[in-house]
């Protein structure tokens, strides 16, 4: 895809986006309303003028965006792997969740070396643990394991 | 200003400061050499873990990253020619075929002075000289502090972006971020949508860890930049004679004096950044040469030209930042949000309101320049060993480390979501090439704009020419219109080249 299409089509969806948050702005009462309003409609604007240029470009830019396969395949790996961080924290805990998934995530990336993923998830933990737990004394969600013994 | 310094002296000295500043300074230098991560990135993930510590605590720990990351951008930009910070190109010139000639330990040391060298000039510069511009600032109106605003954030966006209208709309989105929660005057909710968590507002640490630290965990993952071992020991490999023979030192201090006093006036420029001033210095060096033609082919001096400028513009990119908060650089722009963090308002009342800590962080500065030489000629060899560490395992790692950090703030996954959900608009953002360091400065200086204009307003009866009626406030509009349409002139001014699709700006993001 050409990269000026893409600006275009998101300067478009900006804009509109923008629009309805100047409509929703302008329903705040008058004091609260000023700034967002005039952000709004500013940004707006800025997008109009965007995609016009953004339109231009593209018919004298030929710049392509691209994207390895392989490129592609890690950056969706890390970004549900993020998600499952997410999902998995407050089930089993964080060290849990770290001590499986940080090597489990890297592993998939392509991180083939055993000793690697296991010194290094257990150096890392063990010093999340020592700074959040034993230093700061952090509240922090109860891990499976604890609650299971208990 | 003695009396603060010397109130600031017993504070800095004290044990959890320093032990901030070495692990500081240490991390920055591992954070640096590691292509990939930024100066911008490590404060980021790092300022959530300092929340529960003292304001000075943290603000060690950020300068010690500073200037580390400055320095740690050269080891793999000498070893591998990989800038380690964007900072670090200029460094690739002379520093890489040095290593290949042999003299990759050499060239090391002298990055390693020249950057010490740099940062200590730059901090002292940092302290003569931002007191008296405070001390001016604090005697602006509200109007005048409305305006200020306006200018500091028009002229991050204008010049931090290849496309200024991209820059704006930066600045458009962090300004709306800022509005989000109960308005502190009217007590309306602006944009919670019913939802309870947003009532307090997004958190400016929520909104850098996610802007700053996601999208290069998000890169290096992508990328995966796999050191060659090989090449590495190669670049590592002294000639004997480095080792027998005393380098001339003396022969680089004119280069260091060029190169710091082209780093300090590059770094109060808004806008700029290292990058610019590691080149500008290596260029004007090698045109002060009697053998010019020596550069790019292994010149000591042009090492000592690029590391020396670029550590020269880190303290210095302070000035404007914490006299008016308008932040020199991106790097900057995120110390702004980590004295939010600690309860310091960025601008003049810095130095009227928490002034002891404000001077122990610019002594912070100086000190960990001064650290930096330390750590980096005993740590070597160790910041070598970390050029290895696998992207693939430590992008998991950032992640994990951001998210328990912004949880242990407020003990909310919901932090945590909303986190993850700005770093992949900010991770779209820069595949858009829009600067993020405007948003993160419009969820600073935002609220303060809207509170002063308020007051500008409550005090002249809601009469919109009191914003006008003072020759401060006409200046700083002025220099607002010309910000914005300069960029607008140059583009329309006849025989002047159009950036082209493959010029893009030098990237300031440390």
């Amino acid at each position: 895809m050409q990269r000026a299409t893409l600006e275009t089509m998101v300067a478009l969806g900006l804009m509109g986006l923008s629009v309805a948050g100047a409509v929703h702005a302008s329903g705040f009462p008058r004091g609260s309303a000023y700034l967002p309003t005039t952000v709004f409609v500013a940004m707006a604007i800025l997008s109009l003028v965007w995609a016009v240029q953004s339109g231009i470009a593209h018919f004298h830019d030929k710049d392509r965006l691209r994207i390895e396969r392989v490129e592609a395949r890690r950056l969706a790996i890390i970004a549900f792997g993020a998600l499952a961080l997410a999902v998995a924290i407050p089930a089993f805990g964080f060290f849990t969740s770290f001590i499986v998934l940080v090597p489990g995530i890297a592993f998939v990336l392509g991180y083939r070396s055993a000793r690697g993923l296991a010194v290094g998830a257990l150096v890392f933990v063990g010093i999340l643990y020592l700074f959040f737990v034993v230093i700061l004394n952090r509240p922090l969600p109860v891990e499976i394991w604890h609650a299971l013994l208990a | 200003m003695v009396d603060y310094l010397l109130q600031a002296l017993p504070l800095v000295f004290a044990f959890d400061v320093m032990l901030a500043m070495v692990v500081g300074t240490a991390a920055g230098v591992a954070i640096g050499a590691l292509p990939g991560l930024s100066t911008t990135m490590g404060i980021a993930v790092l300022i959530p873990l300092t929340f529960t510590m003292p304001p000075l605590v943290a603000l060690g720990l950020m300068a010690g990253i500073y200037n580390g990351a400055m320095y740690g951008g050269s080891i793999p930009a000498i070893l591998l020619r990989i800038p380690g910070t964007p900072a670090g190109i200029a460094t690739t010139f002379d520093g890489y075929p040095m290593a290949q000639q042999g003299h990759g330990v050499q060239a090391m040391r002298i990055a390693l002075v020249s950057s010490a060298l740099g940062g200590i000039v730059s901090a002292l510069t940092l302290i003569l000289l931002a007191p008296p511009l405070a001390s001016v600032a604090l005697l602006f109106g509200p109007a005048e502090v409305f305006w200020l605003a306006v200018f500091g954030l028009t002229a991050i966006s204008v010049l931090l972006a290849e496309n200024p209208v991209k820059g704006l709309l930066s600045a458009g989105f962090g300004l709306i971020i800022g509005t989000v929660g109960i308005d502190q005057l009217t007590g309306n909710e602006r944009f919670t949508f019913d939802v309870l968590e947003l009532t307090s507002g997004i958190g400016i640490l929520v909104l850098l860890t996610g802007l700053y630290a996601i999208p290069p965990a998000f890169e290096l993952a992508a990328k995966a930049m796999l050191v060659n071992p090989t090449e590495l020991a190669r670049g590592m490999a002294s000639k004997a004679e480095d080792a027998s023979e005393r380098f001339a030192w003396r022969s680089l201090i004119p280069t260091w004096i060029r190169a710091s006093g082209i780093g300090v006036a590059i770094g109060i420029v808004p806008g700029t950044g290292g990058n610019i001033a590691s080149i500008i210095s290596w260029n004007e060096t090698r045109r002060a040469a009697r053998e010019p033609e020596r550069f790019g082919k292994g010149a000591p001096e042009g090492v000592a030209a690029s590391e020396c400028a670029n550590n020269a513009d880190n303290a210095s990119a302070l000035i404007p930042a914490l006299t008016l908060g308008i932040p020199g650089n991106a790097v900057a722009a995120v110390i702004l949000g980590g004295l939010l963090v600690h309860g310091m308002q960025p601008g003049p009342a810095l130095f009227r309101d928490t002034a002891p800590v404000t001077y122990g962080f610019m002594l912070a500065m100086l000190i960990t320049a001064v650290l930096l030489f330390f750590i980096g000629w005993f740590g070597a060899r160790l910041f070598i060993y970390v050029l290895q560490m696998p992207p693939l395992l430590l992008a998991p790692m950032i992640i994990a480390m951001s998210t328990i950090g912004i949880y242990a703030i407020n003990n909310s996954m919901f932090d945590v979501w909303l986190m993850l959900f700005i770093g992949v608009i900010g991770f779209l953002m820069e595949r858009l090439r829009m600067p993020l360091a405007p948003a993160v400065l419009a969820v600073i200086l935002g609220p303060m704009a809207e509170a002063e204009l308020r007051r500008s307003l409550l005090i002249s009866r809601g009469d919109f020419s009191f914003l006008f009626s003072s020759a401060i406030s006409l200046i700083l509009v002025a220099l607002t219109i010309i910000m914005v349409i300069a960029p607008l002139v140059r583009r329309l001014a006849p025989g002047k080249p159009k950036r082209g699709k493959d010029e893009h700006p030098v990237q300031v993001d440390g």
